[in-house]
C-alpha cells in the first residue's frame, strides 16, 4: 500500500463524521502500521517517516505506538513464521519441548530470525485452537497435535522445505 | 440482495425463506465444521471433495460449512440431517463414502461414528455423544448449524427476530428493563451485571454514543469469542443493534484480536451483508434507528482486553490503562470522550434470546444469582477439548468427567484452572461446587472469560503458577510500579522454587507480595496477576514446600531438581539416553551397567522422557552429612570430592550442601563410615540437624596423683632428661592449680625446653640448659605450695647430679639411647639369623629382607630408617638379639 495514497477519511471509516482531524490521524495509525507491516513484512525506519509526514505526526508519537504492541517489528523477519503456542491448554499439553526442539533444529533462539532470512521463530499466546494443543502455526497454517518425536521430526522437515 | 426497508419486508423474507425450504429439517444436509481447528485438520478440503462429490454422484444434498461445532480435537467433524448421525475426525478422502453411504444409502459408517473407547458401542446420532448431552446452548445456538457468511442462514433460523420484536413492539426503556430483569451478567470477567452498564450509558447525558464488544480474548487458552465471531457473527451484531436501541447509540465498534484473522473475515462479510440488507446504516427497518458497526483489530497486547486501554487502544494510543472515574459509560470515559457501552462478544450474542422469549424464560436456567449458561473453553488433559456449554450451577466434576470424558490416559486429576492467568487453580476437594460467579470467587478463583484448564498429576503446580505469573508478568503494561516490579519480583521468586534454589521464607515473601500487588495495583491485571500463585500456594503448599525443602518436583516437571537415577534392573542399554544427555552424565560402569554421573547430571530430565522403559527414575534428593564423631580427618573424602564441596573448618569436616552433588564417591572412601545421609526434608523440617545422641560410658573417677607418685614414675626413666621431662609432664597434667606465676609458666616453658632437648631439635642449645636451670631456682624460691617447690627441686636435682647428660643431649646424643629420636635401630648382620619374626612383627612395615630356610643367598635384613619410628618392638621379638640400639650421631665425632 502506497503510504502517500491513505486517505485518512476512508480508513477510519464512518466513525470519522464525530471526530476531529487530529483524532481521526492518530485513531488510523495502528490500522496504517498493520497495512505497511502486511505489505513489507515489518516497520522499515523510512516507512514509518513517510507516514509520520503524511499523518502529519511525530516520529516519537508513531514509535511510541508502535514499540507497545506485541505485533510490530522493526527487523526484516525470515519468509517463513513459525510460531509455537505457549499458551495455558498447549503448554499443559508439552509445547515447550516443540519450542526446544526448534530452537536447536535451526540453532535459533525464539524471537530470532535465522541468517538467510529463511525462518523467524516465535511464541504466541493462544492461537485458539486450543482443541488441537501443542499447536504451531507456520506462516498462518495451524498444524497441531505435535505429540511424539515423529510428529517433531515432521514438524521440522516442513519447516525446512519450501 | 433487496434491501429491507420495514418489519415486514423481514417477514416477509422469513416467510419466503421456509417456504424454499432454506435449512427446513428433513432435508439431506451436511453440517462440516470450518472452525478454525478443524481447518487445520483440512476440513476446507474436506468440504470441496464433498461438493465435488454430490455434484459427479448427482445426489441432492446441501452442504454447510459452519463454525465450530465444539469438539474441535476430533475434527473435522460433521453431522449429516435429517438423521443426524455425528462423524468425527473425516479424511477429505471419505467424502466419497459419506455421500455413497450416508446420504445415499442412509447408512452410518461405522468407523467414523463417536466412540469412547474400542469396546464400546459408538453412538449414532449427536444427541447420544456425552460431549454434547449435558450441554444447552444459548449463546452457540446457531454455532455449528448455519453458514456464517450467510444472512440468510440466520434469517431462516429466527435471525433478527428480537430486533424486530424490540423496535415493533417495545421502547428502548422497555428492551433495557428486560436485560436488567434476566440479571444478564457480563461474561467477560467480572461479572457486572449487562442491564445495569446499559442504564449507566443510557443516562449519559452526550448526543453521541458507543456500543464496543469486546473481542480481544488475550486470555491464553480460552477461544469461545472467537468461535463465536467466526461461527455466529450476526447473532453479535444482533445484540449489539439491540444494545444500541436500548441506550441510543449511532456507533459501534468490535474490537478483534490480531491473531484471529478468521474471525475479522467473517464479521467483515456479516457488516456488509448487514448494510446490503439494510439491517446496519441508517433508518433501519425504517424505524428511525441509525447504527453502524466497524471492526477494529488489536495488534497484540493483552492489556488491551481492560476496559481503559481497549478505549486508548481504539484511540491509536499505547494501550495504557487509565484510572477510572470517568468511567467507560460516563462522559469523558469511551473513545474520544464520548461515553461507551462495553461488554463481552458472549454477553452481547445472549441479548437476542432475552428479548425474543423474555426475561422469564432466561431465568429459568443457571442459578438464582447468575442466571443463564456459560460458554467454557474446556482444554488441557482432558479426553476430549473443545467449546461446551453449560447451564450456570452444573459442577466442574460433570463438566469434566461427564462432558471431558474424563483425564487423558485415566491419570489423577490434579487441578483445575479457571479463568485464565487472572484466575485461580481449584483443587478436587472443590469439584463438586457448582459453578458460578459468586461459587467461583468464594474458592478463590474467577469465571473470567471462561477458560478451564485441566491439570493432572504429571503438570507441576509450581510451574503452571509461574507459567500464569511469567505471562501476566510479560503482558503488563508497565504503567504502574506494584503490577510492574511486583510481578517480576514474584517471578523471580518462583523461578528461584522451581530451579531449586527454593529457601524458607519463599512463600511467605510470594503471600505478602501478592498482597501488596493486588491492593495496589491500577488495573485488573496488576490486581488479578497473583492469583493463581496464592491459590495455588493456598491449596497446594505442601508442594511448594516439596521443591523448597526437598528440593523435589513429584510431578517431574521442575528441572533441577530431585536425584535422577538409573534404575539397572529395568535398564536394556539402548543406549537411547546416552545419547540425548547433553552433558555426557550417564556412563558405563565397570560391570557394564549403566549409570548417572551425578556431577555432570545437570537435572534436566532428558533422559527421563526419552527412556522407553522408565528405567530413569526421579527419587528425592539425599543429603550428606559427616558425622563429626567417626570422622578421623583422614582427607579422604576431601581427596576424592571433584566439586571440593567438603571444607575443612574450626569444628572438623563439613559437607557443603549447595555445592555437592550427591555423587556419592565420598561415601564409598570414608573408612569410618562418618559420612551418612538423610533426606534433606527430614533435617531441614526439624529445624536444625538433630543432636547426635552419644552414649559416654562412665569414667571411673581417679583420686589426684600426688607428687610423690609422680616422682616415683619419673625415676623409672633412666635418662635424666626423660625423667624431668616426665615428671612435668604428670606435674602439669595433675597436680598444677596454675595460681601462681612461677609455677604455671615456668613448668610450662621448662617442658618446652625439655622437649628441645630431648627430641634433638636443630636450635637446641646451651641456653636450654642455663633456662632450665633458672627456672629450676626460681620456682623452689617463689612457688606459692610446696607441689611447686618440691617440682622446681627435682628439676634442679636432675641437672645438677647430670649436667653432662643434658648437655650430651644438645649435640643429639642420649647416653642411656632413651630419647627416640637421637637413637637408631640397626641389624647386626652376623647375629641375625633371618628367621623373619622382626619383618612380621614391624607394624609400620620398615624392615626389609627375606626370611630364608636356608640362609644362603638371601637378602640380608635392614631396617629402613625413614619409615622406622623406632617402637621398639623388634628388638623384643628377635631370639638372637641381632637388633641395635646406636645413637644416631657418633659420640666420637662429638668428642672431637
Ligand atoms: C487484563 C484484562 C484483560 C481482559 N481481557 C478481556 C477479554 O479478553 N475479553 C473480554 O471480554 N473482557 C476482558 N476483560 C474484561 C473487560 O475489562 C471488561 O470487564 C469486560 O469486557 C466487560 O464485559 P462484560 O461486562 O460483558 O463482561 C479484561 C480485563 C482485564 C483487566
Ligand atoms: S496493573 Fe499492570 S497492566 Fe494494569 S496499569 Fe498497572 S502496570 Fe499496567
Ligand atoms: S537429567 Fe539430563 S544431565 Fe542428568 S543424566 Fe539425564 S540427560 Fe543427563
Ligand atoms: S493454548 Fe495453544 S492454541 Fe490455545
Ligand atoms: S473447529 Fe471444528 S469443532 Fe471446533
Amino acid at each position: 500500500m502506497q503510504i502517500e495514497k491513505m486517505q485518512v477519511d476512508e480508513q477510519i471509516g464512518e466513525i470519522g463524521r464525530i471526530l476531529t482531524d487530529q483524532e481521526k490521524k492518530k485513531g488510523i495509525v495502528i490500522h496504517a502500521l498493520q497495512q505497511i507491516q502486511a505489505d513489507i513484512g515489518y516497520l522499515p525506519e523510512d516507512a514509518v517517516r513517510e507516514l509520520s509526514r503524511h499523518l502529519n505526526l511525530s516520529m516519537s508519537e508513531i514509535y511510541s505506538v508502535a514499540s507497545f504492541y506485541k505485533m510490530f517489528y522493526f527487523n526484516p523477519r525470515g519468509k517463513k513464521i513459525v510460531k509455537v503456542c505457549l499458551g495455558t491448554a498447549c503448554y499443559v499439553r508439552g509445547s515447550k519441548k516443540v519450542l526446544d526442539s526448534l530452537e536447536n533444529a535451526f540453532d535459533i533462539k525464539s524471537g530470532e530470525t535465522t541468517e538467510d532470512l529463511a525462518m523467524t521463530l516465535e511464541t504466541v499466546g493462544c492461537v485458539g485452537c486450543c482443541g488441537l494443543a501443542p499447536v504451531t502455526t507456520i506462516n498462518d497454517e495451524v498444524a497441531g497435535e505435535i505429540i511424539g518425536s515423529r510428529k517433531l521430526e515432521g514438524l521440522i522437515r516442513s519447516v525446512r522445505e519450501d | 440482495m433487496k434491501k429491507l426497508t420495514s418489519i415486514d419486508d423481514l417477514i416477509a423474507l422469513r416467510k419466503q425463506l421456509s417456504s424454499e425450504g432454506v435449512l427446513a429439517p428433513n432435508k439431506k444436509r451436511i453440517r462440516v465444521c470450518c472452525g478454525t481447528a478443524c481447518r487445520a485438520n483440512k476440513s476446507l478440503k474436506l468440504a470441496d471433495k464433498l461438493y465435488s462429490e454430490a455434484k459427479s454422484n448427482d445426489t441432492d444434498v446441501e452442504i454447510i460449512t459452519t463454525g465450530c461445532q465444539g469438539l474441535c480435537q476430533l475434527g473435522p467433524v460433521m453431522t449429516i440431517q435429517p438423521k443426524g448421525y455425528f462423524y468425527h475426525k473425516v479424511k477429505p478422502e471419505r467424502a466419497g463414502d459419506v455421500i455413497s453411504c450416508t446420504i445415499k444409502d442412509e447408512k452410518p459408517l461405522w468407523d467414523l461414528l463417536f466412540r469412547r473407547s474400542i469396546g464400546e458401542k459408538p453412538a449414532y446420532f449427536i444427541r447420544d455423544v456425552p460431549f454434547y448431552r449435558k450441554q444447552q446452548r444459548i449463546a452457540l445456538r446457531n454455532n455449528g448449524r448455519i453458514d456464517p457468511t450467510n444472512i440468510l442462514h440466520y434469517i431462516a433460523t429466527g435471525g433478527y427476530r428480537a430486533l424486530e420484536k424490540a423496535l415493533s413492539t417495545m421502547t428502548a426503556q422497555q428492551v433495557l428493563e428486560e436485560v436488567k430483569k434476566a440479571n444478564l451478567r457480563g461474561r467477560g470477567g467480572a461479572g457486572f451485571p449487562a442491564g445495569v452498564k446499559w442504564e449507566h450509558t443510557r443516562k449519559a447525558p452526550d448526543p453521541v454514543k458507543l456500543v464496543i464488544a469486546n473481542g480481544d480474548e488475550g486470555d491464553p487458552g480460552a477461544f469461545m469469542d472467537r468461535s463465536i465471531m467466526e461461527g455466529d457473527p450476526h447473532s453479535l451484531l444482533e445484540g449489539m443493534l439491540l444494545c444500541a436501541y436500548a441506550i441510543g447509540a449511532q456507533q459501534g465498534i468490535i474490537y478483534v484480536r490480531h491473531e484471529y484473522p478468521l474471525a475479522v473475515k467473517h464479521l467483515q462479510i456479516a457488516i456488509k451483508q448487514a448494510e446490503d440488507s439494510g439491517l446496519l446504516g441508517k433508518n433501519i427497518l425504517g424505524k428511525g434507528l441509525d447504527f453502524r458497526v466497524q471492526i477494529k483489530e488489536g495488534a497484540g497486547a493483552f492489556v488491551c482486553g481492560e476496559a481503559t486501554a481497549l478505549v486508548a487502544s481504539i484511540e491509536g494510543e499505547r494501550g495504557f490503562p487509565n484510572p477510572r472515574p470517568p468511567r467507560l459509560s460516563e462522559h469523558g470515559g469511551g473513545p474520544w470522550g464520548y461515553p461507551a457501552n462495553l461488554n463481552n462478544i458472549e454477553t452481547y450474542v445472549c441479548v437476542p434470546t432475552i428479548i425474543e422469549k423474555g426475561a422469564g424464560w432466561f431465568l429459568k436456567t443457571g442459578t438464582a444469582t447468575s442466571p443463564g449458561t456459560k460458554v467454557f473453553a474446556l482444554t488441557g488433559k482432558v479426553k476430549n477439548t473443545g467449546l461446551v456449554e453449560v447451564p450456570m450451577g452444573m459442577t466442574l466434576r460433570e463438566i469434566i468427567f461427564d462432558i471431558g470424558g474424563g483425564i487423558i490416559g485415566n491419570k489423577k486429576f490434579k487441578a483445575v484452572q479457571t479463568g485464565g492467568p487472572s484466575g485461580g487453580c481449584i483443587p478436587e476437594q472443590h469439584l463438586d461446587l457448582p459453578i458460578d460467579f459468586d461459587s467461583l470467587a468464594k474458592v478463590g478463583s474467577i469465571m473470567g472469560s471462561g477458560g478451564m484448564v485441566v491439570m493432572d498429576e504429571d503438570n507441576c503446580i509450581v510451574d503452571v503458577a509461574k507459567f500464569f505469573l511469567s505471562f501476566c508478568q510479560a503482558e503488563s503494561c508497565g504503567k504502574c510500579y506494584p503490577c510492574r516490579v511486583g510481578t517480576y519480583q514474584m517471578l523471580q521468586i518462583l523461578e528461584k522454587i522451581t530451579s531449586g534454589q527454593g529457601e524458607e521464607g519463599d512463600i511467605e515473601r510470594l503471600e505478602t507480595l501478592g498482597r501488596y500487588i493486588k491492593s495496589s495495583s491500577l488495573c485488573g491485571l496488576g490486581k488479578s496477576a497473583p492469583n493463581p500463585v496464592l491459590t495455588t500456594i493456598k491449596y497446594f503448599r505442601e508442594e511448594y514446600e516439596e521443591h523448597i525443602r526437598d528440593k523435589y518436583c513429584r510431578a517431574f516437571v521442575c528441572q533441577g531438581l530431585g536425584q535422577i537415577s538409573l534404575n539397572t534392573d529395568i535398564c536394556y542399554q539402548c543406549k537411547r539416553c546416552m545419547d540425548i544427555c547433553p552433558y555426557e552424565a550417564i556412563r558405563e560402569s565397570e560391570e557394564g551397567l549403566f549409570y548417572i554421573d551425578q556431577v555432570f547430571c545437570q537435572r534436566c530430565k532428558a533422559c527421563f522422557s526419552v527412556c522407553p522403559l522408565g528405567a530413569i527414575e526421579i527419587k528425592e534428593q539425599p543429603v550428606l552429612f559427616i558425622d563429626k564423631e567417626l570422622c578421623y580427618f583422614c582427607r579422604n573424602c576431601i581427596n576424592i570430592c571433584r566439586v571440593d564441596a567438603i571444607k575443612e573448618t574450626s569444628t572438623g569436616f563439613m559437607i557443603d550442601s549447595t555445592l555437592c552433588k550427591r555423587c556419592g564417591d565420598c561415601f564409598k572412601v570414608c573408612l569410618m563410615g562418618a559420612i551418612k545421609y538423610e533426606k534433606e526434608g527430614k533435617l531441614l523440617r526439624k529445624g536444625i540437624v538433630a543432636p547426635l545422641e552419644v552414649t559416654v560410658e562412665k569414667e571411673e573417677i581417679i583420686g589426684e596423683i600426688t607428687i610423690d607418685e609422680i616422682r616415683m614414675d619419673a625415676e623409672e626413666k633412666t635418662c635424666s632428661v626423660q625423667k624431668a621431662l616426665t615428671f612435668l609432664e604428670e606435674f602439669i597434667a595433675g597436680p598444677m592449680c596454675g595460681r601462681c606465676y612461677p609455677c604455671s609458666l615456668g613448668t610450662e616453658e621448662a617442658k618446652i625446653r625439655l622437649i628441645r632437648l630431648s627430641q634433638h631439635l636443630d636450635y637446641a642449645t646451651e641456653s636450654d640448659l642455663q633456662a632450665l636451670k633458672r627456672i629450676a631456682s626460681f620456682m623452689i624460691e617463689s612457688s606459692y605450695c610446696k607441689k611447686g617447690r618440691d617440682t622446681g627441686r627435682f628439676l634442679a636435682e636432675k641437672i645438677e647430679s647430670a649436667e653432662e647428660e643434658f648437655r650430651l643431649h644438645i649435640s643429639g646424643i642420649c647416653p642411656k639411647r632413651e630419647c627416640i629420636s637421637s637413637i637408631e635401630y640397626v641389624v647386626n648382620p652376623d647375629l641375625c639369623v633371618a628367621c623373619g619374626a622382626c619383618v612380621k612383627r614391624c607394624k609400620y612395615d620398615a624392615i626389609k629382607g627375606e626370611a630364608a630356610e636356608s640362609a644362603a643367598g638371601v637378602l640380608p635384613f635392614e631396617i629402613k630408617q625413614k619409615v622406622c619410628v623406632r617402637c621398639g618392638e623388634c628388638v623384643n621379638v628377635c631370639p638372637t638379639g641381632a637388633i641395635e640400639v646406636i645413637s644416631r650421631i657418633k659420640e666420637e665425632l662429638i668428642n672431637k
